[in-house]
């Protein structure tokens, strides 16, 4: 698996945080600090999942 | 004379409601699942409308371009049509268009497509939900400004009754009271005869505008 491969996260991802980070705000700034504080999450989140599913892959491989 | 109570006053009543109406969570709920942001759009949330359309129907029409606009198939994908369900319009018009489509060539995202479009239908859940608590909030600002409202208009009543009681007291008690079957006005004839003096000082008094002025020549006139 090569980086390539992994283009299609940042769209899904950035339309996820845009849908929830708006969801249940009001306001230009409030909307936009949710949204970067979700895109945070999502890809510390997508990040942690990936390295763990590395490490457990190369340990039982 | 009575005073007509201020809440009996049509000149005084409450006016119909002047702000925005309440809105209805099904119908909000209806139109978002019908197009992504339309919800939002019945609200009044234009801005908010727009970037869920942005982000909802840009992935759903990445996910149709990247598999060759034909991963609507619940005859095919029948899980994932299950997502794209909740994209109502896009997903009927998608499929009304495109059911005879078949794909000629491999397309190498074409897994991608079918996640991108999938997500998009689940996203659009998130969009509906919020434009029923929009409209939640929306009708609770609504109703707590036309319970002011009415409670301004209440007082402002009670303040014109109590005015008007007071004026009224205050008459009542600068005029004095009379028996009602006595007149308040003497009778204007008199009930004696004067004799022929009466008949006298009844006459009005000579218009001084109407008497001659004296002639030039007149020696008794007094020099100037």
């Amino acid at each position: 698996m090569t980086w390539l491969e992994l283009l299609w996260l940042p769209p899904v991802m950035i339309a996820i945080a845009i849908v929830l980070g708006t969801a249940g705000r009001t306001g230009f700034k409030a909307i936009v600090r949710s949204i970067y504080n979700t895109f945070v999450v999502l890809t510390l989140g997508v990040v942690i999942v990936g390295v763990v599913i590395h490490v457990v892959a190369r340990v039982f491989a | 004379m009575d005073v007509v109570p201020a809440a009996q006053n049509p000149a005084l009543a409450v006016p119909p409601l002047a702000g925005p109406a309440p809105r209805s969570v099904f119908v909000a709920a209806a139109l978002g699942w019908l197009f992504p942001g339309l919800g939002q759009l019945y609200v009044g949330r234009p801005g908010k409308a727009l970037t869920m359309l942005l982000a909802i129907g840009g992935l759903f029409y990445a996910g149709l371009a990247l598999t060759g606009f034909t991963c609507v198939n619940p005859n095919a994908y029948k899980l994932e049509f299950a997502a794209h369900a909740f994209l109502g319009g896009p997903t009927a018009a998608t499929y009304y268009l495109t059911q005879d489509m078949q794909l000629t060539e491999l397309m190498p995202w074409f897994e991608v497509g079918r996640l991108y479009a999938a997500v998009a239908g689940l996203l659009n859940i998130v969009a509906v939900c919020d434009a029923m608590g929009e409209v939640l909030d929306h009708n609770k600002v609504s109703r707590a400004r036309e319970a002011l409202r009415r409670e301004w208009f209440a007082r402002q009543q009670r303040e014109f009754d109590e005015r008007a009681a007071a004026i009224r007291a205050q008459l009542d008690a600068q005029i004095p009271q009379t028996d009602a079957e006595e007149p308040l006005l003497a009778d204007p004839q008199p009930a004696h005869d004067d004799g022929p003096f009466d008949s006298a000082l009844d006459d009005p008094a000579p218009d001084d505008s109407e008497a001659e002025p004296p002639a030039p020549d007149d020696p008794w006139r007094p020099s100037s």
